[in-house]
């Protein structure tokens, strides 16, 4: 029968072509992987440690008080001090709070004078700062807070209210020997700052946002186009890389490389035309994002059109290495679609990196696409301006380098 | 006839792995000149013609054009060489004026000039007609004609052709191989034309080099190299199998070239075949029963026998 023959055929290339198996059997189980190990944190029964930044700004008794509660609590690890430029270990800064808040979601500041107010019964506050892109940490945290607060709050409302007594009581004491006992502590004092904490109500906790352009909240649009943007940017470049090979094996390379031009000339035409398109395909997805779904495009334009051309640049970086890394346009297309798909994962393109256990946010740092998302969601999440991409641009455009470097190395061009 | 050479090759060889496809060849072909290179499939006519076309490393050996080393003065000799590959290469997805256009521009051709040239090789090629359609709507020999265009685009001083008409009519073929000839008789462009057909090397060349197993055997003009092979063929016909001995020993009679066994017939090339055919005869029926005897002139094709034992028409 015909089609049993044909059947048979079509296996056996299928069957025949590693890169063919690679793109349908390995990339399936390595993108399964990466996203299992991104997402265990969702799926995992036993609760997550997660980390919690305190600049403790004020080391009065109710501060420290604070600090050690909070230290007690197995689900937080708390973190008071940070490395400084010359690597000692320094107390945490509100700016350097400010930073971590974008990957521990939520940090904790005493401000200065705190235990001295709460001793006086005047208003104070203990301030949470938190990333408004994540709906769960800050409130954790907050929660966590007002419960300490609420027990110490007690406690010192419990040892007035009885000091209050023993005073009362010392002073009936006087009353009967006909002469003042002196007692250590001022009653009057006491009596009326217990007063005071029981009139005010508790102490207050106050959530601050740590973005910085509060008119906009984030909507999963900046999370999203970007990411899709950096992964189809891959898709194009590498297929586009791959035309080399099929002028290689259509025969056209070979005439282009007989014409009085540079071998320079011939990578480098197809390296810009790449790029160009790149950037054509980053710019249209940008301006649906802006027109149609309203997205917010940050507060530093320049910014953003730099880390587009430089995340094009390495992206078209990628895609001629992934051609001169492979023989034949089948075979760039197979390994195109590991690496895409792959990085797509582990870099945060799919889902935002904070959600990923520790070790693999670092470990994603290997692809461009972390790099690119870590640039996007400074400018498009927190609002910030181009110093803050900097790490970003400067990886990316490293890795285009090394990517063209490697590629015009290990081209084949016969 | 002393034109001045403007190829030359000294030892040029090409190695892939152990297999040497190119041996060593040394051979010139002066300006105004069509030289034929005849070889059958694997011979290395491609091997030996892209590394003259600047896109072939040469693992030993030397060539020069115009005095130009093809390695060290390799974007010079590519402005005044042209190549006509094998495979096609040209886009389908474009116009044959767009694929043109494409190329004339990586010759630095511009604006009116680049325009001259298009419609200049469009003539040439008979496709004028067809220019502003997309080469994948080509018949084979359309495609194949707009590959040679392609390289006619700089007005070389060297035209390589690499099997150039292979499924063309033989109309185009003829129009192609006048075109040629024209360039030729009025530009004094040389030509490499590779081919493994005996009639295009003997019509169309002025000298040809026998090539089997990269090495030229015999490079000379087609009369004479017919004339120098001794000129005679006995064919015989015959009727069971002819032992490997009994073909040595026709072989190793006095003035025979060579021996071939094609099929039931054989084929003995001598410069005098009145002086040996009884004796061949009287060999050959020890083993086999001869059934038919015939004694021809010599042609390009039994000179190729004659030479490398193989034939072109397998
Ligand atoms: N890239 C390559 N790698 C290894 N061997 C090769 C390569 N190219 C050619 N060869 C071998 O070199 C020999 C000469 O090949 P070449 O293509 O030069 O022959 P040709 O005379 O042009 O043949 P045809 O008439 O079939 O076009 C052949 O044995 C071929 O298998
Ligand atoms: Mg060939």
């Amino acid at each position: 029968m015909a089609w049993i023959t044909i059947a048979w055929k079509d296996i056996r290339l299928q069957l025949g072509d590693w890169v063919g198996l690679i793109w349908l059997f390995v990339t399936p189980i390595i993108v399964i992987t990466v996203a299992s190990f991104a997402l265990s944190g969702l799926f995992n029964p036993t609760y997550q440690v997660f980390t919690v930044p305190v600049v403790q700004l004020d080391h009065g008794k109710v501060a420290n008080q604070i600090v050690s509660n909070l230290r007690k609590l197995s689900a937080l690890h708390i973190e008071t001090t940070a490395m400084n430029g010359a690597g000692k270990v320094v107390p945490l800064t509100i700016q350097q709070a400010r930073t971590k808040v974008q990957s521990d979601k939520a940090a904790i500041v005493i401000p200065q004078g705190f235990s001295r107010d709460v001793a006086n019964g005047k208003q104070a506050a203990l301030i949470v700062l938190q990333d408004p892109t994540d709906k769960v940490v800050p409130s954790v945290v907050s929660n966590i807070l007002s419960k300490i607060v609420a027990g110490i709050q007690l406690h010192d409302i419990a040892v007035r209210a009885e000091i209050q007594g023993e005073s009362n009581a010392v002073a009936a004491l006087s009353a009967q020997v006909g002469h003042p006992l002196r007692f250590r502590l001022n009653p009057a004092q006491i009596a009326r700052s217990s007063q005071a904490i029981i009139a005010h109500g508790q102490l207050r906790i106050q959530a601050q946002s740590v973005i910085s352009d509060a008119a906009h909240t984030p909507s999963a649009f900046q999370s999203n186009v970007p990411g899709y943007a950096v992964m189809f940017m891959l898709f194009g470049t590498s297929f586009a890389g791959a035309s080399l090979l099929s002028e290689k094996e259509s025969g056209t390379l070979l005439k282009l490389r007989s014409l009085p031009i540079r071998r320079v000339d011939i990578i480098g035409g197809k390296l810009s035309s790449n790029f160009i398109v790149a950037l054509l395909q980053a710019a249209i997805l940008f301006a649906v994002g802006r027109l149609v779904f309203g997205m917010w495009l940050g507060n530093s334009l320049a910014g953003l059109c730099l880390l587009i051309i430089v995340t094009a640049f390495s992206a078209t970086g990628l895609g001629m290495l992934i051609a001169a890394l492979s023989k034949t346009r089948s075979q760039a297309t197979g390994l195109s679609i590991l690496i895409i798909l792959t990085s797509s994962a582990l870099g945060g393109s799919w889902w935002p990196l904070y959600i990923v256990p520790h070790w693999m946010q670092t470990f994603a740092h290997i692809t461009l696409t972390a790099w690119s998302m870590d640039g996007f969601n400074q400018l498009l999440v927190y609002g910030n301006g181009l110093s803050a991409i900097l790490p970003s641009v400067t990886a990316l455009v490293v890795m285009g380098l090394l990517f063209f470097s490697i590629a015009l190395w290990r081209f084949r061009w016969d | 006839m002393s034109m001045e050479e403007i190829l030359e090759t000294r030892g040029l060889t090409k190695r892939y792995g152990n297999l040497v496809a190119v041996n060593e060849v040394d051979f010139t072909v002066r300006e105004g000149e069509i030289v034929g290179l005849l070889g059958p499939n694997g011979a290395g006519k491609t091997s030996l013609v892209s590394m003259l076309a600047g896109i072939l490393e040469p693992s030993g050996g030397q060539a020069f054009v115009a005095g130009m080393d093809i390695v060290r003065d390799s974007a010079r000799v590519k402005q005044i060489v042209g190549f006509v590959p094998q495979d096609l290469a040209v886009y389908p997805e474009l116009s044959g004026y767009q694929n043109l256009s494409f190329f004339a521009s990586l010759y630095g051709l511009k604006g009116r000039e680049r325009a001259e040239r298009i419609s200049d090789v469009l003539d040439i090629v008979q496709l004028s007609g067809w220019a502003g359609k997309k080469v994948r709507t080509y018949s084979g020999g359309m495609k194949r004609r707009l590959n040679l265009a392609v390289g006619l685009l700089n007005r070389p001083a060297v035209l390589l052709l690499d099997e150039p008409t292979v499924g063309v009519d033989p109309q185009s073929r003829n129009h192609i191989f006048e075109s040629i000839k024209n360039l030729v008789r009025e530009r004094k462009i040389a030509v490499i034309y590779t081919t493994h057909y005996m009639e295009e090397a003997e019509h169309l060349c002025d000298r040809v080099a026998i090539y089997v197993d990269g090495r030229i055997t015999a490079c000379d003009r087609p009369q004479d190299l017919v004339a120098r092979s001794g000129g005679q063929t006995i064919t015989i016909g015959f009727d069971g199998e002819l032992t490997e001995d009994v073909l040595a020993s026709l072989k190793g009679l006095p003035n025979v070239s060579n021996a071939v066994v094609r099929m039931n017939s054989l084929e003995l090339f001598t410069d005098s075949a009145v002086d040996i055919v009884g004796t061949v005869v009287a060999r050959l029926r020890t083993v086999v029963q001869p059934t038919s005897l015939r004694v021809s002139g010599a042609s390009l094709e039994s000179v190729f026998l004659a030479l490398t034992g193989r034939s072109l028409r397998d």
